[in-house]
């Protein structure tokens, strides 16, 4: 029986191992390709026959604008974007989820539907919005541009709110007792407890705003506001594209969202429910 | 409201009460307020004007005279169109099972107590991290005929030369949108099992605990107790993650270019919008389009609220 | 007014003695305008050769300065500057949407600048013109073109005994079963309008007549064409770049997976970075000739908007770009081929050279929706090579009803 059941173990074992070698192939693969001379790109080794860090010292040296301006835009622009998301999500999620006004539900379907609008109709009508608002310049107005477009989003209000449908409303009922209102109640009890959703939320927002390219290539007009993912335009031809340099870009840059991601799981993972309820 | 505004206001405590709905109602205003103007603008806005774009033939400078309904019925008549809703739909159809799926399994694993959870966490996240440009060309490399895919195929004794495809997975309109189906269930599991993984941990797991004290089988608290707790979660991975498989675009053109190709097995609703705008600069033509695929999300989120029931929509 | 006179006359010698110092030191016109000019992302070696051109530019035109912009999809961000009113000063066009813009009345008609300056159009090939021109009108000026020829890898002709490249469609279908009896593919040709279009008008059809009015898509010569090119891909004589694993037909020939393909100068950076045995392999010829000789040819032109700023400053740069001595820098690299007669081509390419000046080498008709005929004829191509059907009637009416819509005058 226990034999049985120890086997069983090491099987289970066994795909988790070889679910995750799977998931991280392609990382490794861009591993690989940054390493490799661009006349081994297209060999079928998986290691490079003759390791280089040539990518790295291209990204380094040669990337117009410098490597430490785009990631410090990057940076810059993803910190404001999460912060604005974080603030306008929960609190919209937390008035869908538990507040009643008139047109709640309404209101609602309307959040819903903004997410049905594909971004490639909104492009040139947002555009032209930008241009008549001024911000379509070379000067740091041109970041509140980007700023605007992606204050706020739909999904993460949608998330926020369905979050707060799960804790229970024992929870709340307890702070109403004590003579809070929907504010006190909103960030002594709902915040606190909703960790969890508001790492998910800041580690999707950082993930999304920093590999993002399709809304900063259209705003950001001067070359001093460009973020990472424009770094690789400088090696990407119709036909011969420079991959090495390009993968050298994609490994620097997963690295942030890396220690991002792995920072914030400690808000989603442990934090049990405040047990303030039962005390 | 109405209810509450026709009952006389006979006592102190029904006033109270009411100053008090009244309250959280402006409370409830404010907390939305800021987002809901940006929404006006940046989306609801842009939205009836498209409205009132695809009732035009409408170019890059503008309206070039108005044509009615004819965008609609251009769309209509152009088989390429019904094909790209025949994609979009059965992709999504596809799609939204297999990454919930997988995210949900993923999220029950690492949050257990198994050894290396923490290891897990992070190797099962990392599909979702590369930028999907990344992502798309390293697959479009794996699956090419003399990819990693058919050697392994071939490892385990298939003659892939022979297959129907011989092996040309992405460029073979029966498998194409079958291989993104695969590489997006790939890429977006990591993403699900975070949102799942948020909101298991807002279950009690005393309810868990008094269902095993109880004598339910793991299997049963699974089913009974943790399934219907996650609600709230199923309704938002399955619309939000069926919303973004109806808008599928860059695995698309990436894999197949911007028609589609082959016999257009990769032109989804969006590329062909898409193409519309920035191929054939039709804006109005692109508008009615967008109009389309909007009635068709709508539509599939309404469907899918009644099929949850309104307890996953309220939680209540 | 003497004063005035005396100050100009200093600010002359300052500039004559500063000039060979410093080129920007000039104390006469202290304004200095800048231009925008948007292009699409390219490769290294064509953006270093463009910042090279613009680096000559503004030394020969110290007050205008030029600022580079680099699109990552150029049609959708033009297409968003253009609705706003604010296109940049010059930007790149390409062949294939030039006619669509004109159409939506966003580019500005150069022709008075043109008669002004009396800038000479002779040297430029008449077809690389005709993507920019309507009703008589002009509307860009073609930087550069890049004809197809035929390219050759030394070390597999060899191994099938073949010593140059074929010269005819006769002599390719000879070669081509040599090839195939060592288990070479003898060709690698994706099964885009884009290229065997070039067979089209070898065979003494072609895509449409040259000024554009009328498809020649379902004349006799080009279905005979297609059935040619249907029965290589049947017979394996063609094959795609996917059916070989590769990206593009230049990876599958970098990859020595055929003996031959049919690309423009691009292919060359490309060959030399990613794969230099075959770069040194490589042989070049013009396609191989049916009734006569034939091929396609790409170009781009630079354009101003009908909304941009500065247009005198924005046509300088054009002048100066697409006149003898831009076109020479930007081309010297050989990243691309000149678009007129009397700028030399660079060295090793003297066969694109050579095609360039062919009267048959044409550019696809890309008239205002044109990108739906290719869609169709492509989607249409590719899957009857898929479905091993290779059937060329079923090809033809599908491009046939395609063009129909697009030239509904026929």
């Amino acid at each position: 029986m226990s034999l049985i059941k120890n086997l069983k173990r090491k099987f289970f074992y066994f795909v988790l191992i070889a679910y995750s070698a799977f998931t991280v192939v392609p990382f490794l693969w861009s591993l690989s390709t940054s390493a490799k001379p661009q006349d081994e790109v297209f060999q079928s080794n998986i290691l490079p026959h003759h390791a280089t860090v040539k990518a790295y010292v291209t990204v380094f040296k040669h990337i117009q604008p410098s490597f430490p301006s785009l990631f410090a835009n990057s940076l810059f622009i993803a910190s404001v974007v999460v912060v604005l998301h974080l603030v306008f999500a929960s609190l919209a999620g937390y008035a869908f989820a538990r507040l009643k006004f008139p047109g709640r539900d309404l209101l609602f379907y309307v959040v819903l539907g903004t997410m049905m609008i594909p971004d490639q109709l909104r492009l040139v009508p947002i555009y032209q919005l930008l241009v008549k608002m001024g911000l379509i310049n070379s000067h740091p107005s041109n970041y509140l541009a980007i700023f605007l477009v992606k204050a706020i989003s739909a999904t993460d209000i949608f998330l926020i709110r369905q979050f707060f449908l799960s804790i229970p409303r024992e929870l709340e009922d307890a702070a109403k007792i004590d003579g809070a209102g929907p504010f006190g109640t909103f960030t002594k009890i709902m915040l606190p407890n909703a960790m969890p959703v508001l790492a998910t939320v800041a580690i999707l927002t950082f993930q999304g705003t920093w590999n993002d390219l399709f809304w900063p290539s259209i705003v950001l007009q001067s070359p001093n506001h460009w973020t990472l993912p424009f770094g690789i335009l400088e090696f990407k031809g119709q036909f011969s594209t420079d991959w090495p340099p390009i993968m050298a870009l994609v490994v620097l840059s997963t690295l942030p969202i890396l220690a991002i991601y792995i920072f914030g799981q400690r808000f989603i993972i442990n934090m049990q429910l405040s047990s303030s309820v039962k005390g | 409201m109405l209810a509450v505004a026709t009952r006389p206001p006979n006592s102190v405590a029904a006033r109270q009460k009411r100053r008090r709905m009244w309250n959280e109602a402006f409370v409830g205003w404010g907390f939305i307020s800021v987002p809901m103007a940006l929404f006006l603008v940046l989306s609801v806005g842009i939205f009836f004007y498209a409205i009132y774009i695809s009732t035009y033939k409408w170019g890059m400078l503008g309206p070039r005279g108005f044509v009615g309904l004819k965008n609609y019925k251009q769309a209509f008549h152009d088989p390429i169109f019904l094909k790209s809703i025949r994609n979009s739909v059965l992709y999504a159809v596809l799609v939204v099972p297999l990454q919930t799926a997988l995210g949900l399994l993923l999220a029950l694993l690492v949050n257990s107590k198994i050894k290396g959870a923490k290891f897990f966490r992070a190797a099962f996240y990392f599909p979702s991290i590369a930028s999907s440009a990344a992502i798309t060309t390293l697959f479009i490399f794996l699956l090419a005929p003399a990819g990693l895919f058919n050697q392994v195929l071939s490892f385990f004794g298939v003659n892939v030369p022979n297959l129907f495809n011989q092996g040309a997975w992405l460029s073979d309109s029966r498998t194409a949108l079958l291989s993104i189906v695969g590489l997006n269930m790939w890429t977006t599991s990591g993403t699900m099992m975070l949102f799942y993984l948020a909101n298991l941990q807002s279950i009690d797991g005393s309810l868990m605990e008094a269902g095993v004290m109880d004598g339910a089988t793991r299997r049963q608290v699974f089913w009974y107790i943790t399934m219907p707790l996650l609600k709230p979660a199923h309704f938002f991975v399955v619309t939000s993650g069926m919303i973004g498989a109806l808008q599928l675009y860059d695995q698309a053109i990436l894999a197949g270019g911007a028609d589609g190709s082959p016999d257009y097995s990769l032109m989804t609703m969006v590329l062909y919008i898409y193409n519309a705008c920035f191929r054939q600069f039709e804006f109005g033509l692109a508008s009615a389009i967008g109009i389309i695929l909007f009635v068709i999300i709508f539509s599939l989120t309404l469907l899918q609220r009644f099929a949850f029931g309104s307890s996953a929509w309220r939680g209540e | 007014m003497l004063r005035k006179r005396f100050t100009f006359g200093a600010a002359l010698a300052a500039v004559i003695l500063l000039a060979p110092l410093a080129p920007s030191a000039i104390a006469a016109d202290p304004v200095v305008n800048t231009i925008t000019l948007a292009t699409w992302g390219s490769s290294p070696a064509e953006t270093a050769a463009l910042t090279d051109a613009i680096a000559t530019f503004q030394a020969r035109f110290p007050n205008i300065k030029v600022d580079l912009i680099t699109d990552t999809d150029h049609s959708a961000q033009m297409a968003a500057k253009f609705a706003a009113h604010t296109p940049p000063d010059v930007f790149y066009v390409d062949w294939s949407v030039a006619q669509d813009w004109i159409n939506q009345g966003v580019l500005y008609d150069l022709s008075s600048s043109i008669a002004s300056s009396n800038f000479s159009l002779a040297p430029f090939n008449k077809s690389y013109l005709k993507p920019f021109q309507s009703g008589g009108a002009i509307y860009g000026l073609p930087k550069d073109a890049n004809p197809l020829v035929l390219e050759g890898n030394k070390t597999l002709m060899a191994k099938a005994k073949i010593k140059a490249l074929p010269k005819t469609i006769k002599e390719f279908d000879l070669q081509a079963k040599l090839l195939l009896a060592k288990k070479i593919t003898p060709m690698c040709v994706d099964a885009d309008l884009n290229r065997l279009g070039a067979f089209f008008v070898s065979f003494g059809g072609g895509i449409s007549n040259s000024s554009w009015s009328q498809s020649l898509l379902g004349t006799a010569q080009t279905k005979a064409a297609m059935n040619w090119v249907m029965g290589n891909y049947k017979s394996g004589a063609f094959r795609t770049p996917s059916q070989l694993s590769a990206g593009w037909a230049g990876e599958a020939f970098g990859k020595a997976k055929c003996a031959y393909t049919m690309e423009g100068a691009w292919l060359d950076p490309f060959l030399h970075d990613s794969f230099p045995a075959v770069f040194k392999a490589m042989v070049k010829a013009p396609l191989p000739t049916g009734k006569h000789t034939g091929s396609l040819a790409f170009t781009a032109g630079y354009s101003i908007g009908k909304d941009s700023a500065d247009k005198a400053d924005a046509w300088t740069f054009i002048q100066y770009m697409t006149g003898a001595r831009g076109m020479t820098i930007w081309t010297s690299q050989g990243v691309a081929i000149p678009s007129r007669s009397d700028v030399p081509t660079p060295f090793g390419y003297d066969v694109n050279a050579l095609v360039a000046k062919d009267k048959y080498t044409v550019s696809p008709p890309a008239i205002v929706g044109w990108s739906k005929v290719i869609d169709a004829f492509n989607n249409q191509a590719k899957k009857q090579i898929q479905n091993k059907k290779f059937n060329v009637a079923k090809a033809s009416a599908v491009v046939l009803s395609a063009a129909q819509a697009a030239w509904p005058s026929n």
